[in-house]
């Protein structure tokens, strides 16, 4: 669930799982430009160890998923430079087969009637703790010029940056119902805010877990900072649903005068559709297909969006690293590897991946310079990755 | 069945350009060079800034795997690490070393090797659905413990109950105990392990019965109004034992999840798993198991005496009235009403729903029931 950030640049990433981990290198005197990412992978070679993986993996029946996780993280890891080096993940496969297990027993465990809806609730309670160890045993198993990456947060960090919103949207609605007694109207007035304030917490959420990622992350004694503030975030989530609202209308407004389909009623699209030639049939299917689409560019939008804000406030060493990503060229390309990917039965997904690592990767440059990393010690994130490196797990998972 | 190309012979193991970062310090690189060392099975490292080597065995060092244009990693013993660019020259040095690259890189750098991956996997995709997965699953449908299968009943019978619009029976006590007694005689003959349970309810005119993975078996009050006699009703309730008997809610069940499980995993999304068993009630079952049922009811039929021209004349009707018997005055509904479900109402009764035959089976019965009345 939470890969690192050099491999989430796959259709179902969000921006929030690109994770610090893509850090580095050179150092602002102004003198020197900045330190460009670069990605060296291709479609093609990325497809090969793909097929062998998914192939490997049905013939152990899982088993092999896990070594299969490792081959895809290196190859995304050492295909991305920086400053001359490449990154590096030397995560066991072991680890990370102990995190499917239990992950699968889960997914039984939940399907189970009853006993399902518990488990559910446990899985819930514990996904952040989830979030934390699979951060810990990324992180601590990245490594670039020898440097191991270490992750400083604590578990309390995560509970408390997704439970202090929660926790106030709860006691909002549970005094909403309390005054609603007392007086039914701002009762309801109360409420109704408690609801939307549900729906509006999430990019808040979302910010408080990328500070507490970005703060918590360490590349040898060099520490990460993070410079935006929730605002950002909103922004772009505003930018999105104004999009989509748009978006919505105009079409509806071209669907139902141009082309006279209803989109509001289900059964009457499902009537239109059903009237005329087949050609006509074809073009109706076709229409909406494309309809359907174009309400997912919100998805690249927000991703695309928030890798430039938030990469642009993000520092290594007191030094920025700026993502200058063409919002539009990802949308549309994004758009593109998906229907791809979907029309082909997925059998194009590692091309999709590639090209849009290689976009989002491209993007970063760090101000930096060569001698910033030098003076980088080892020592900082080797303490603290210690001898739970070994013994750690790695759990991926979530729905 | 393809070649793994031999990246090397031994002859030609150039000396690589590496970057080395030592264990300790900082992240600085010095420029290194890695050779073949003169004892068999070990590099020689040389750094170029003071001239220092150092001999390693190669089974002491830790390379990460070539890809085609990535850098590739050297984890020595001590915490020291390389980095080297040029990971084919890296490859012939290791395998002149005598630690060549693992099989599965050198087929993932065969485009031979990766189509005929490609098709090994789809042909594996379309003979696990095939074969693989009917087993598998009816391997788990046979180990399932009844305790379990009944928890699985009750969940999809509260499920039914809330989001269909099934509702409480109308028929009349007595009718219920009767076919409930003659229910229970029938069940006498199953082997006993397998618990069985008999639910009324009625879903408008609706003539239906199915059968729950666990033994739960539900008639519809449109199907008893619809009978020609209890005997019609009792070979549909064989028919809906012997799915019980063979396990074929369960088994479809098993069937149902495994490809949502597969597909979840292949498009690495999770979250069609949470409604795996939502469509607990919306099974459907194949040809080959209402076949067997319809073995399984005539054998008990036979065996209690009941005639299968009863439930011939029963399919008849339903197939000669769309699915629903013609409905009381009292229970007739508004033609609003009727025009907002056209599908449920005028649906063809799971029992007979996967099979355009139905004539085929009407014949079925009528023989055997020929042949039964015969005998005696």
């Amino acid at each position: 669930m939470i890969d690192s950030p050099l491999t989430s640049g796959t259709p179902n990433g969000s921006p929030s799982e690109m994770s610090v981990a893509a850090t580095n290198a050179s150092s602002a005197q102004a003198s020197h430009p900045a330190q460009r990412f670069q990605f060296t992978g291709s479609g093609g070679e990325y497809f090969r160890i793909w097929i062998v993986n998914v192939l490997l993996t049905i013939v152990t029946l899982g088993i092999y998923s896990a070594w299969a996780k490792v081959r895809r993280l290196r190859y995304f890891y050492n295909n991305t430079r920086l400053a001359g080096s490449s990154f590096d993940f030397r995560g066991s496969p072991i680890a990370i087969l102990k995190g499917r297990v239990i992950a699968f027993l889960l997914l039984l465990l939940i399907q189970v009637p009853f006993l399902g809806a518990v488990v559910l609730i446990f899985y819930f309670a514990l996904l952040p703790w989830f979030i934390y160890r699979s951060m810990r045993f990324h992180l601590a198993n990245t490594t670039y010029r020898n440097l191991r990456f270490a992750f400083m947060g604590t578990a309390g960090g995560i509970y408390r940056a997704i439970l202090f919103p929660i926790a106030i949207i709860l006691i909002s609605v549970v005094m909403s119902f309390i005054v609603h007694f007392a007086s039914r109207g701002i009762g309801s007035v109360m409420l109704a805010i408690s609801i939307f304030a549900f729906y509006g917490i999430g990019p808040y959420i979302q910010y408080r877990i990328r500070a507490y990622v970005t703060a918590g992350s360490r590349m040898g004694t060099a520490q990460f900072g993070l410079h935006v503030g929730p605002g950002r975030y909103y922004l772009a989530y505003v930018v999105a649903v104004g999009y989509w609202i748009a978006y919505v209308a105009v079409a509806f407004a071209i669907l139902a005068t141009v082309f006279g389909l209803d989109l509001s009623s289900l059964q009457g699209t499902m009537d239109a559709i059903k009237e005329g030639s087949i050609p006509h049939r074809v073009a109706m299917i076709i229409l909406l297909a494309v309809f359907y689409i174009g309400m997912l560019a919100v998805v690249p939008l927000v991703q695309g969006m928030l890798q430039n804000t938030v990469w642009s406030g993000t520092s290594l060493e007191r030094k920025a690293f700026q993502s200058d990503l063409r919002v539009a060229n990802y949308v549309v390309t994004w758009l593109g590897v998906t229907i791809l990917t979907v029309i082909t039965i997925g059998l194009y997904r590692p091309f999709a991946v590639v090209q849009l690592a290689r976009l989002r990767l491209e993007a970063l440059s760090w101000q930096g310079s060569p001698d910033d990393l030098i003076a980088v010690q080892r020592a900082g994130s080797d303490a603290a990755a210690g001898a739970e490196i070994t013994d750690m797990m790695d759990v991926d998972f979530g729905f | 069945m393809w070649t793994l190309a031999s990246e090397s012979t031994a002859g030609d193991a150039a000396p690589v350009a590496a970057r080395y970062f030592a264990a300790s310090g900082g992240a600085r690189a010095r420029s290194a060079t890695l050779s073949l060392g003169d004892a068999p099975g070990t590099l020689l490292l040389s750094l170029t800034d003071d001239a220092t080597t150092r001999d390693i065995p190669v089974r002491e060092l830790d390379a990460s795997e070539r890809f085609v244009a990535a850098t590739r990693t050297v984890q020595l013993a001590g915490g020291d690490m390389l980095e080297i660019d040029d990971g084919r020259a890296l490859s012939r040095l290791l395998t002149a070393a005598g630690n060549p690259d693992a099989i599965v890189t050198r087929w993932q750098h065969s485009k031979r090797a990766a189509l005929t991956a490609l098709i090994i996997t789809i042909v594996l995709a379309i003979a696990g659905y095939r074969w693989g997965l009917p087993v598998a699953a009816d391997f788990l449908a046979h180990h399932t413990s009844n305790d379990l299968a009944a928890l699985i009943d009750r969940a999809a019978l509260a499920q039914l109950d809330h989001q269909t619009d099934l509702t409480k029976s109308r028929l009349d006590t007595a009718t219920q105990d009767r076919l409930r007694q003659k229910f229970s005689e029938l069940t006498l003959s199953l082997p006993p392990a397998q618990p069985v349970s008999l639910v009324f309810r009625r879903m408008g005119n609706v003539a239906n019965a199915f059968a729950l993975p666990g033994g739960t078996i539900i008639v519809l009050d449109g199907l008893v109004n619809m009978a020609p006699n209890d005997d019609a009703v009792l070979g549909v309730l064989a028919h809906e034992l012997g799915h019980v008997e063979h396990r074929h809610g369960l088994r479809t069940l098993f069937r149902s999840a495994a490809v949502s499980a597969l597909a979840a995993w292949y498009f690495g999304d999770f979250s069609s798993l949470a409604t795996v068993t939502a469509t607990l009630t919306q099974l459907n079952y194949s040809r080959e198991f209402e076949a067997e049922a319809d073995s399984a009811a005539l054998l008990q039929m036979q065996r209690h005496h009941i005639d299968p021209r009863q439930l011939a004349e029963l399919f008849r009707r339903i197939r000669d009235q769309g699915g629903i018997a013609a409905p009381p005055k009292d229970e007739a509904t508004s033609p609003e009403e009727r025009k907002e479900k056209p599908g449920k109402r005028w649906s063809i009764p799971d029992f007979l729903s996967t099979h355009p035959d139905i004539d085929r089976r009407i014949e079925r019965f009528e023989r055997a029931g020929r042949v039964s009345a015969g005998k005696v």
